[in-house]
């Protein structure tokens, strides 16, 4: 997304949420936030928590989302230069924001405090305007998606009916069929990897799936409300079976698919599992026959006991796999770590080698598995009229 | 034929998961014909995953996103490498200064954007915590959060020191976790396997990992061993395997070339080629002043005082700090000598003698008139004319100098460790645009970035040199466009004398190759620290002439440390193992491009 199409989209998301715009340039727009916008954007729980409570008049938050920090204006000078140094000569310039804030009569803020102490979320003091930057991977821009996602999940809508229709001569109902509209989104994992996004709309009629259905209907004229002599046909497929017939057609669409990346990621699971089992295996191996020969004659137990007299007081599997990793250990002692060994009693801090194998193992799983993955933006019942041009 | 195979493979053994959550939702609000959500924020929805799709497995995702920074070319390559080569386990260890910490940042932001990573626990040593959260907020836009409450643990991405982790209660809350991405800075701290460090990480559930060092071998080729097998158990074989096949007498690498083709699988370092990377350079300027008789005075009969106190009592070791502290602050300003006096006397018994003594003392401050070392620093500033930034260790010469500055028309702004956040950053947005000098205690830490100013000045030297690189390093920094000018304030015939001259006659750190400090100390202080050895020394000695000594021999060592770490002297036998390790090192790994 490129600064021009990052502004039209916050624009278009301040608009429907219908927000106050006070002020908008190209580098920035400043707004006084609706309430639903004031509720996902801001974070203030706590504010809308006693909003809701108490059936206090809400006071939304003023926010400056800059589109283009390179060319927003340098920032009037704020404060003193120095709180030791500078005399204060040159009075702040208050933003007109400050005026304006404590202007506004009666917010109960204002009632309990004197002044409003800025509904700014904080920094910066009475009446600052919080800004924050909308660039391409900003937290705040991120925010803005998720909060169109949230808002925007599940629709009906018809097409308003055509002028044709509803000349005077005209009056027989029109039919409209009914279309599920699914927004996906596949994804095609294991340590790396790539998605693609799916629009397919589903006559909840015929059973017939259009591919990039929102392609087909973004531009039509939509509206919640079932126009006049207008009736919707009656369903012949349920809800579930619509989506298995997308799910169906989502399998062959992947039959298709160039799956080297899978196969060369189940070789790299295969290889890695190799590697862990070489290691080990004889770990394992060595441990299990710690355990079963008597501790106390073998040569790790004493090793164990020479290190650490605490180590007669541990269980056998943990003692035998302490002394393992000393003899593994070809430097032997050089430092030994007091605190290691003087925890131990309490709390074990090494697992058996199976286990650790076994965490490594589904360690490696977790990594390279390939898998497909099909997750839902966003669902649509569509009214169309009857015998659409797919 | 190889397509078909393909085919069956993707349909019987890829495991398809299909999302139905949203289903019984939808079902009940047909049924109720309601509530629906609106048609734009539809729209915006489907547009904005769009816009996020991740197209291709390899391309690099997270350029587009990042506009706080913007990495070299050998934390890209790096980056790529570790994502698609090492498929995200990998020890970065770059030499000092080429940014680890971004190359690291961009992995984990890379796997973010592709929803790979989700959890991420990043163990640091403590003074870093901050300093990361705030790179990768700042510089990557990630969510990270410093730990200090229990729920932090439950945060996406959480920063904590290594000791913190390791201590229960957090210890089982992190062992019950699974995490995406572990990633452990200073990681040459697990290189012993016994240690509780090393078998708490080895204990922990994750799926990438990314262990950064500047020193992944130091002594000992099983150092490097046992690093590699926290990251990928089993990857240069079975320990008995290494020592046979890479190691002859512990610490020599053999069949190096094959150990280098191993190593390069796990393992990135960039090093600092000549004319690659540009670090701009450092220009060292003492300026020797000479104290006024009065401040003279004071100083001979502070270093008089702290003698006969030494030598009445030398088993008190609380006063015996105190007694340090009043002999570097002399140095400092008459102010913060003042200041520990009166502490000094507060904590002495009402008819003790030596309360008298102090006062003495306090009366030969309130004889001076002048302050030399302060006049310097205006004479200074004013002729140079651009952004300084001065360093003190002692707040109340900070304030004092606030408000001398501020008594002959300079704007100047503080800056200290005890400030808050918000405090800080406006310190420094005041500095970088109104004031000319900024007056800081502390440069450690949080991590001030100051490449628009290249003046510094040492009002007064910590006995550290750590601390002293960590000033340096404010200023001097990828970025910085000058070469950077460092002023020694030092007042001649005092102790301050002889540590300028340790630390820049004798092991020339001011000019040195950035990294190489570190080491020097690691080698030295594996006796006792510098700080102490030096504090010993002017307890100790009776007369300036054997400070001067032992300040001498004291830099002959460290000369001889850094003699041996650059291959030039004769070395022992022991320590030619350790340049064996080293060189290895050396002859790994490619060399940073501008």
């Amino acid at each position: 997304m490129d600064t021009e199409q990052i502004t039209r989209f916050v624009m278009r998301y301040l608009e429907s949420t219908a927000c106050h715009i006070i002020e908008k340039t190209p580098a920035y727009v400043t707004v006084k936030l609706s309430e639903q916008a004031d509720r996902v954007l801001t974070n203030r729980p706590y504010y809308w928590g006693f909003v809701d409570r108490t059936g206090a008049e809400a006071e939304t938050m003023r926010f400056t989302f800059v589109f283009d920090p390179a060319r927003m204006p340098p920032e009037a000078s704020r404060g003193p230069v120095s709180y030791v140094t500078a005399p204060v000569t040159e009075s702040v310039p208050l933003p007109p924001a400050v005026g304006e804030a404590v202007g506004t009569g009666d917010s109960i803020m204002q009632r309990y405090f004197g002044v409003a102490p800025a509904f700014t979320g904080g920094g910066g003091g009475v009446g600052r305007i919080p800004k924050d930057n909308v660039t391409f991977g900003s937290q705040r821009l991120e925010q803005i998606m998720q909060a169109a996602l949230q808002g925007g999940r599940y629709l009906s809508l018809f097409e308003e009916s055509s002028t044709a229709y509803t000349g005077r001569g005209q009056r027989r109902s029109l039919a409209y069929e009914p279309y599920l509209l699914l927004n996906v989104k596949l994804e095609f994992a294991c340590d790396l990897k790539r998605e693609e996004l799916h629009s397919f709309g589903v006559s909840l009629v015929s059973g017939t799936i259009h591919p990039h259905f929102m392609e087909l209907v973004k531009d039509r004229q939509l509206t919640p409300k079932l126009p006049a002599n207008v009736h919707t046909m009656t369903w012949r497929f349920t809800l579930e079976q619509a989506v298995q017939l997308v799910e169906q057609r989502i399998r062959q669409l992947a039959a298709d698919y160039d799956m080297s990346w899978a196969i060369e990621a189940s070789e790299r699971l295969d290889e890695e599992w190799e590697r862990l089992a070489a290691y080990y295996e004889p770990l394992i191996k060595q441990e299990e026959e710690a355990m079963k020969s008597d501790t106390a004659s073998t040569d790790a137990a004493d090793f164990a006991a020479e290190e650490q007299p605490l180590a007669v007081e541990l269980p056998p599997p943990r003692a035998s796999l302490d002394s393992m990793l000393q003899q593994l250990d070809p430097l032997h002692e050089q430092q030994s770590d007091h605190s290691a060994t003087a925890q131990e009693p309490l709390a074990p801090q090494t697992r058996s080698a199976r286990e650790q194998f076994e965490i490594r193992c589904n360690e490696i799983r977790w990594q390279f598995e390939p898998r497909i993955t099909l997750s839902v933006i966003n669902t649509a019942l569509l009214h169309l009229p009857s015998g659409l041009n797919g | 034929m190889k397509n078909e195979k393909m085919t069956l493979s993707a349909d019987e053994h890829v495991p398809f998961h299909f999302d139905r959550s949203w289903m019984e939702t939808m079902q009940l609000r047909i049924d109720r014909n309601g509530p629906w959500d609106d048609w734009t924020l539809f729209q915006l929805a489907y547009e904005a995953e769009q816009a996020k799709l991740i197209r291709s497995f390899d391309e690099l995702q997270c350029l587009t996103h990042l506009t706080n920074v913007e990495p070299l070319p050998h934390q890209l390559s790096t980056a790529r490498k570790v994502l698609h080569e090492m498929r995200g386990r990998a020890i970065l260890a770059d030499e000092v200064g080429l940014g680890k910490t971004i190359e690291a940042g961009l992995v984990i932001k890379e796997y973010m954007i592709r929803g790979l990573v989700k959890r991420a626990l990043i163990l640091v040593p403590a003074s870093l915590v901050l300093q990361w959260v705030r790179e990768l907020n700042h510089k990557f836009g990630i969510p990270a959060v410093a730990q200090k409450k229990e729920y932090h643990w439950h945060s996406g991405v959480v920063v904590a020191s290594m000791d913190t982790a390791k201590r229960d209660p957090h210890r089982s809350i992190l062992l019950d976790q699974e995490y995406d991405m572990l990633v452990i800075d200073e990681a040459h701290k697990l290189k012993n396997r016994k240690t509780t460090n090393y078998q708490f990480v080895t204990q922990l559930r994750k799926k990438y990992c990314l262990l950064l060092t500047a020193t992944p071998v130091q002594n000992d080729m099983n150092e490097l061993y046992n690093l590699i097998t926290l990251l990928k158990p089993g990857q240069l074989g079975a320990q008995g395997d290494f020592s046979t096949n890479y190691v002859t007498d512990k610490r020599v690498p053999k069949n190096e070339t094959v150990l280098q083709s191993e190593l390069s699988k796990v393992m990135i370092r960039n090093r600092r080629g000549e004319g690659n990377v540009h670090f701009t350079k450092r220009i060292v300027k003492n300026v020797p002043l000479t104290l006024s008789s009065d401040e003279k005075a004071l100083y001979d009969g502070v270093t008089q005082f702290i003698r006969e106190q030494y030598q009445s009592n030398v088993a008190d070791v609380g006063s015996m700090f105190s007694l340090i502290t009043l002999q570097r602050e002399v140095c400092s300003s008459r102010d913060a000598v003042f200041l520990t006096l009166v502490n000094l006397s507060k904590k002495l018994a009402e008819n003790s003698p030596v309360r008298e003594r102090i006062w003495e003392l306090v009366d030969l401050i309130k004889r001076i008139k002048s302050n030399t070392k302060a006049e310097t620093a205006m004479q200074l500033i004013q002729g140079m004319n651009e952004k300084v930034i001065l360093f003190t260790e002692y707040r109340a010469t900070q304030e004092y100098l606030l408000q001398y500055f501020r008594d002959r028309g300079l704007v100047a702004v503080p800056y200290r460790g005890g400030m808050n956040r918000g405090k800080k950053d406006w310190m420094m947005d005041l500095f970088r645009g109104r004031a000319q000098v900024m007056i800081a205690t502390e440069a450690g830490g949080e991590g001030i970035n100051l490449q628009f100013c290249h003046h510094m000045i040492n009002f007064d030297l910590p006995w550290n040199p750590m601390r002293v690189e960590q000033r340096i390093g404010r200023v001097h920094r990828l970025g910085q466009m000058h070469d950077v000018k460092i002023y020694n304030l030092s007042t001649k015939g005092t102790i301050e004398e002889h540590i300028l001259n340790l630390l820049h006659e004798k092991i020339n750190m001011f000019e040195m190759v950035i990294g190489s400090l570190d080491m020097i100390l690691e080698r030295f202080e594996e006796q006792d620290s510098l700080e102490r050895s030096l504090s010993r020394i002017l307890l100790e000695a009776d007369n300036e002439e054997e400070v001067r000594k032992q300040v001498d021999s004291l830099g002959q060592s460290l000369n001889e440390i850094r003699a041996q770490l650059h291959n030039e002297v004769d070395i022992t036998a022991s320590s030619k193992q350790q340049r064996e390790v080293q060189s290895f090192l050396q002859r790994f790994g490619t060399e940073a491009e501008a």
